[in-house]
């Protein structure tokens, strides 16, 4: 089956029953894989509302057509489940290795039920899948425990102490790598699942093996040489973005009161490259090479991503780069996600300022953030209020405007009241409140492009085309930094050219064309293999007709579906929303349009969309999706 | 006294992450730029001109940024196209 290594398992751990789930090759085509896969299962699943925490949640772990292809940066893999942070659908996506083995042990997807009585890992060998004992293996963190499970010549996915004390934001690990947002980790540590090792000898069947192999030797060259995928993520990695960040007022500073640090030279790209990283490093199949490798404990370790520097420093008011980079290896071996663990210290630090929770916590001491990691980890003291998360914290002791929370889930560390597309794409992204699941507009809005971050005006409709591209992105198999290419080096290297000025001033009012083109996709029935290469090299691989059409129609499929699913489990439009402090306060007092007007562009979301007033898609939207016959 | 930083791959690619003028000699944007480039021919003007340029941590932008008048106190910040992460 050219793409798939053709079975996805279910595995019942409450039986210890190991069955095939049956995906028809119309469903295949339809869902691709990933997280939108993951979706159609879980969806189809369940017709009522599910606990995180109970039997009868499932974990889907799915990998892609380009897992394993050798596409450049196709070593990801998707995990899935009703989340016990934010009690609707996560999806985590993850780098690593994982993938391509679970692929090669003739696996494209598990679906694992139920909860088993004893302490469990899977393993899964050329076809075979076993479940085993893991009493070794508990108690032990994500290096131990991958060691522990041996043999060099495989993927591992594991938890740490933190998912088996069911801390609401753990992590899985796959070798450094984590797939951390919504507390995956903690479903595993529920159903006594510690983790998953994977190993085969199966190979992928190509469409047109020849066409994929020049076109990916045409991909990689122009991801090698632009500006961003070829030079700024392999020389700083995301830390590089720390400095853009902080002048455009973007960077989450003091739990999201402001968005600049004063200090934000001592933990940016810059000199992280500078006096700390010893290496880049970077998943299989990937050119860029945007991971770094610092010392920690006379170790190499990884090293953080932009979001951890701001989390762990700039939004606790730490300037000490070595106390981030210890944190951020202790929550990698303890699998915890940095950016809950962050805003949640952040909240803590700021209740505990405001009389609402007398913790110790201040803002700029960063003297007990390594051991606050540990307390987490294990719920001990304070750290059994901040493993809850942000949400629940606040519903313990107040200040809800603080929790910088969507739907439950911590924003991640751009601050959006300097860029209002940005602030839609948290309030509506079906994850909550993540930057890429929402669209990542920042980067057309002050990172990449300067759009103008503070209008309105056509950020409905650039939100919309984004969020499904990254859906269908994922749902695909590559990492989103594949996307890039779509953004023209001398466009980025030249933001004080006329024409770039130009693009930057006309792009807001270009957004009814985006939307009229987003809902008729009939008009892109076509490839543009040097710009969006992602369609193409799908379709070469699997020998479906996938073009930039049929790809952002995957993209809004997915998007829809996770929409119905979070509709059942109790989402409804008022949920499409931001803390106050980012809609009522101005970041900064001179500047009026310096908060979230969210009022003045979700009607236009939802009418673009599709959607009725209350946020619901509609039938005729789900019926042109070839979703017809589901409902919420 | 005028600070000048540079970030990103700019202050990288070129070793070069702080300097100083002072505003007597160098009373517009454009003094300092052409000074840059003769004593750091890979920060050429027409890099550093290009490039994101914030004075005070306010953005300028615009056919006369270079002409605009520094004082004693001004700090140039010269960032290199960032992108997302």
């Amino acid at each position: 089956m050219n793409g798939y290594a053709g079975k996805i398992a279910k595995i019942d751990l409450s039986k210890g029953d190991i069955t095939d789930y049956t995906l028809s090759p119309q469903d295949r085509e339809k869902f691709i894989g990933g997280k939108t896969l993951a979706a159609k299962i879980i969806f189809d699943s369940f017709d009522h509302k599910v606990e995180a925490f109970s039997d009868e949640n499932i974990i889907v772990v799915t990998t892609s057509p380009l897992t394993g292809s050798t596409s450049p940066c196709s070593s990801r893999f998707n995990i899935s489940t009703i989340s016990p942070l934010t009690g609707i659908l996560i999806s985590s996506n993850c780098g690593g290795n994982f993938g391509l083995h679970l692929k090669k042990a003739g696996y494209d997807g598990l679906i694992i039920s139920g909860k088993s009585k004893d302490r469990v890992y899977l393993e899964i060998t050329n076809d075979s899948i076993l479940i085993k004992n893991a009493d070794h293996l508990w108690g032990k963190n994500t290096g131990e425990a991958q060691t522990l499970l041996g043999e060099k010549n495989s993927g591992k996915i594991v938890i740490g102490i933190s998912g088996e004390n069911l801390v609401r934001y753990s992590a899985v690990i796959s070798e450094e790598r984590a797939a951390g947002r919504g507390g995956v980790g903690a479903v595993f540590g529920y159903k006594n699942l510690k983790g998953i090792v994977a190993s085969g000898t199966g190979t992928l069947e190509f469409f047109d093996k020849e066409s994929f192999k020049k076109h990916n030797l045409n991909w990689i060259k122009q991801l090698k040489a632009h500006a961003l995928t070829g030079e700024q993520l392999p020389r700083l990695g995301t830390a590089g973005l720390v400095s853009v960040m902080n002048f455009r007022n973007l960077l989450a500073t003091r739990n999201y009161a402001s968005g600049s640090f004063d200090k934000f030279e001592n933990i940016n790209g810059e000199t992280l490259a500078k006096d700390f990283l010893v290496k880049n490093k970077g998943c299989v199949t990937c050119p860029i090479q945007c991971g770094r490798v610092v010392m920690v404990n006379g170790k190499e370790v990884k090293g953080p991503e932009v979001e951890t520097l701001a989390l762990l420093g700039s939004n606790l008011m730490n300037g000490d780069m070595q106390t981030i980079l210890n944190a951020n290896h202790l929550c990698d071996e303890y699998g915890i996600d940095t950016i809950t663990f962050g805003s949640s210290v952040g909240l803590a630090m700021e209740l505990n300022e405001k009389g609402l929770w007398d913790n110790g916590l201040k803002f700029g001491d960063h003297t007990s953030l390594e051991e606050l990691v540990g307390k987490v980890a294990r719920r001990e003291g304070i750290g059994n209020d901040l493993a809850e998360g942000t949400r629940k914290i606040s519903e313990k002791y107040g200040g809800g405007e603080y929790a910088i929370n969507v739907k439950g889930l911590e924003l991640a560390a751009y601050e959006p009241r300097g860029a209002q597309g940005m602030g839609l794409g948290y309030a509506t992204g079906n994850r909550g409140g993540c930057h890429l699941n929402g669209g990542y507009m920042v980067v057309l809005e002050g990172l990449g492009l300067l759009a103008d971050p503070k209008t309105t005006r056509g950020k409905a409709a650039f939100t919309i085309f984004f969020q499904d591209l990254m859906e269908a992105i994922s749902a695909g198999g590559t990492c989103l930094f594949t996307s890039y290419l779509v953004l023209p080096t001398p466009v980025l290297k030249n933001p004080n050219n006329l024409f770039v000025r130009f693009i930057n001033g006309v792009v807001p009012y270009l957004g009814w064309i985006v939307g009229f083109v987003h809902n008729n996709t009939w008009m892109l029935r076509f490839n543009l293999k040097n710009v969006l290469a992602h369609p193409y090299s799908i379709k070469v691989v699997t020998g479906f007709k996938t073009n930039i059409g049929t790809f952002v129609d995957l993209g809004e499929r997915g998007y829809n579906l996770e929409r119905l699913i979070n509709i059942r489990q109790g989402i409804k439009g008022s949920d499409d929303t931001l803390p106050k402090r980012l809609t009522a306060d101005l970041q900064r007092a001179a500047d009026p349009d310096s908060k979230v007007k969210l009022d003045q562009m979700l009607g236009d979301y939802y009418k673009i969309r599709g959607w009725d007033a209350a946020g619901v898609p509609t039938q005729r939207r789900l019926q042109k999706l070839g979703l017809s016959g589901y409902t919420s | 006294m005028i600070t000048v930083k540079f970030f990103g791959m700019m202050g990288v690619s070129s070793g070069v992450s702080k300097l100083e003028f002072n505003e007597a000699d160098y009373p517009t944007l454009d003094h300092v730029l052409t000074q840059i480039e003769k004593d750091y021919p890979s920060l050429s003007k027409k890099q550093t001109g290009q490039s994101i340029i914030f004075l005070n941590n306010k953005a300028i932008i615009g056919g006369k940024r270079l002409s605009i008048a520094l004082k004693d106190g001004d700090q140039l910040s010269f960032l290199s196209p960032a992108g997302g992460g």
